[in-house]
């Protein structure tokens, strides 16, 4: 070992900070680039299977995609934080995996439905929370997928759950689905403007939607 | 022999207090056990074996190996033991906290007698030392230098590459296929499935596809470290023993992202995979198919020798082969009896409806290929009916085309249903199931009947070996079933 000058020269002093660089830099990639690379994928991939089953659905493609960026919009404007986002988001994209087991021809069906079709219709909250029931990582959506069609009011399905027994996502989606569907063609009514979309989200604040989430709701539509 | 007279081989003075200090640095970090799940054991020995082997010598290398590795594991286990039996009657104390926070060097593995933990800890060890030592012979066999530390003070560039570096990558080289052989041999051994250890071409072929498996978590490592510990010896020989606590961030962090990496790779692979199968499971047909199909196109792709990265990804295309079916409108799909055009249009639309969805899915975008052209026919017919791309199909579909319909032959779930003649609605009175419609002479679209026996299906299969399926395959299930691997209704 040489002296104490020779000890720190310049190409030394170099290579303890190449071992730091090294240090953050693989940080880095590891808590936010690699996740966010992940995140990627997994909407892309769980776009691509609810799109599969919204072929069938005459509405057209896009729809869940659509969803999930307003429910993100609301979400964030009510102050949830990251990883609550990013559920309710993927929830957005699968709630609807459910039809799966719905016959197309009710799906499409442009007339009113007979009481067991409409049963038969209502089953796709409960098929879809099982499904991502089965799947270890995307369990937590079970209840957001399952009471997306639950109402403020209590006059939903599959459980009639009112108010704060509702999880908070699922009323934002809830209220979302609603306006996209509104908004776009389906089989029993012809797209309509956006004006009249938000009065009848209006019309149903406090019965059908949590207050909150519709006022949240608003303000998203304002900033666009 | 070489190995003793090696190790004889006195390691360079003042070489005991850098060990020693690579062996604390060691047992620091198996006391914080990075591993994130069991599969996966995240350990940060590797870079500082190379480091030692290289600075050291084989004598070192082989302390730092062992010496370590029984501490932190004799030390686990007992304090692991103590607390399981709880023996000293322990109140909970500061004294209790510390036995229990030094029982996780044993990794929460069960706490076995004396005699069979130290025959695993030993076991171990002995393992360790032979890739440790193996590893610093290679270095020193390629012409490493026994005094590197003088070498990188005073030495010429030229020498140093030729005397440190090169030697060095031999011996991280050396180091890597030996610890890669052990795992994976240590791997089969514990499967012991019986067609790995059979016969010589077993064990080779399991050998080949676990170790392209782990090359494939571990190999982002052997890229990413040996720089590391090149920079952990150019830093001992220049600042001493310091250099240990600057280089362990990047060791640590470094081996930790890659970890994470692969981990959720894997995990979207089999999120997406699962998530599609369910998807497809509320058909009462399907459930039990799809897994068997994933099943037997794994083992004919075994049987066909194909490269060990497509059997792995076999099984993931068995299970997604007819994910384009969730757009098809279950009224054609169970319907019974004839399906007009339109209808069969759309039925025909299920592969490359399939292709497209996983196509958009990350890892799993190699099938594509695979899922669209698994009803295209050997002959050229099938679908869908443009050509395929580069001229024939690929053979991983035409192994899930035979995988798929052997098991749609022998399943006794299929919905026997009567003869219907799809132009005509003509029912055949006794019951048979002719090839052509006696009536208006059309031959049959859809083919309705009772479960085959094996050697029904087999026929099927013989009989369509170049016209429908692709006569390679069906040669290499043949074999499966003389070698009795395949079973109906279920994995043989």
């Amino acid at each position: 070992m040489e002296g104490a000058v020779s000890q720190w020269s310049p190409p030394v002093i170099a290579a303890v900070a190449a071992a730091v660089l090294i240090t953050v830099g693989s940080w880095y990639y590891s808590v936010v680039y690699q996740p966010r690379k992940m995140q990627r994928a997994y909407k892309t991939a769980l776009y691509a299977l609810s799109a599969a089953v919204e072929t069938k659905d005459s509405g057209t493609i896009g729809h869940s995609e659509r969803v999930a960026e307003y429910a993100v919009a609301v979400a964030g404007e009510l102050g949830i934080g990251p990883e609550e986002r990013v559920r309710i988001e993927y929830a957005a994209l699968l709630r609807d995996i459910g039809k799966v087991n719905v016959p197309a021809s009710l799906l499409n069906k442009s007339t009113a439905l007979a009481p067991d079709e409409w049963e038969k219709v209502k089953s796709h909250s409960q098929l879809g929370a099982e499904i991502v029931r089965a799947v270890p990582f995307l369990r937590s959506l079970e209840d957001l997928i399952l009471h997306h069609h639950e109402c403020w009011d209590g006059s939903g399905y599959p459980d009639g759950l009112a108010g704060d027994e509702i999880p908070l996502g699922s009323r934002i989606l809830a209220v979302t689905t609603d306006y996209d569907a509104i908004t776009s063609e389906r089989p029993y009514h012809e797209p309509r403007l956006p004006e009249v979309a938000v009065q009848e989200i209006k019309s149903g604040r406090g019965t059908r939607y949590d207050p909150a989430v519709v006022d949240a709701f608003f303000r998203v539509l304002e900033s666009r | 022999m070489a190995v003793w007279v090696c190790c004889a081989i006195p390691p360079p003075v003042g070489a005991w207090s850098g060990a020693l200090l690579f062996t604390l640095l060691i047992i620091a970090s198996e006391f914080a056990p990075v591993s994130t799940t069991k599969s996966m054991e995240v350990t940060i020995a590797a870079p500082i074996h190379w480091t030692v082997a290289a600075l050291f010598g084989p004598a070192a290398a082989l302390v730092i190996a062992v010496a370590p590795m029984l501490f932190v594991n004799l030390t686990g286990w007992l304090c692991a033991r103590v607390i399981s039996e709880n023996t000293w009657g322990l109140p909970n104390s500061f004294l209790r906290g510390v036995i229990s926070a030094l029982a996780g060097f044993w990794q929460g593995r069960r706490v076995y007698r004396l005699s069979r933990a130290l025959q695993i800890i030993g076991g171990n060890a002995a393992l360790d030392a032979i890739t440790v030592g193996s590893a610093a012979l290679a270095y020193r066999a390629a012409g490493g230098s026994a005094n590197p530390v003088e070498l990188l003070l005073s030495g010429s560039a030229s020498a140093i590459i030729l005397r440190v570096i090169v030697p060095f990558c031999v011996c991280v080289t050396t180091y890597f296929f030996v610890d890669e052989a052990r795992y994976v041999t240590t791997r089969i051994l514990i499967e012991n499935r019986p067609e790995d250890t059979k016969d010589w071409y077993g064990f080779v072929l399991r050998f080949r596809i676990l170790l392209l498996e782990s090359v494939r978590l571990t190999y982002s490592q052997y890229l990413v470290l040996p720089p590391v510990s090149l920079l952990m010896i150019y830093l001992y020989a220049h600042i001493g023993l310091l250099s240990g606590f600057v280089v362990l961030g990047p060791v640590l962090s470094l081996r930790l992202s890659v970890q994470k990496a692969v981990e959720r790779q894997q995990v979207f692979m089999d999120t997406v995979a699962t998530l599609g199968t369910y998807m497809q499971h509320y058909h009462p047909y399907t459930r039990g198919h799809l897994k068997r199909v994933a099943d037997l196109s794994e083992r004919l792709a075994r049987e066909l020798r194909l490269p060990a990265e497509r059997i792995v990804l076999m099984p993931y295309a068995g299970l997604l082969h007819d994910i384009g079916k969730v757009g098809v409108s279950e009224q054609i799909l169970d319907k019974v009896g004839a399906l007009s055009d339109d209808e069969w249009a759309k039925i025909k639309e299920h592969p490359s409806k399939g292709a497209d969805i996983v196509q958009h899915l990350e890892f799993l975008d190699q099938t594509v290929e695979w899922i669209k052209y698994h009803h295209k026919w050997a002959n050229g017919s099938g679908y869908p009916e443009n050509g395929v791309k580069n001229g024939s199909v690929p053979i991983e579909a035409a192994i899930i085309a035979v995988a798929d319909a052997f098991d749609a032959m022998t399943d006794d779930r299929e919905l026997s249903m009567e003869w219907v003649c799809d132009s005509c609605d003509y029912r055949p009175e006794n019951g048979g199931k002719p090839q052509v419609c006696p009536r208006c002479g059309a031959t049959k679209k859809r083919v309705y009947r009772a479960p085959l026996s094996l050697e029904g299906a087999i026929n099927e299969l013989r009989r369509g070996a170049g016209t429908q399926f692709s006569p390679e395959v069906v040669k290499a299930f043949l074999r499966l079933v003389d070698r009795e691997e395949v079973s109906v209704g279920g994995s043989g």
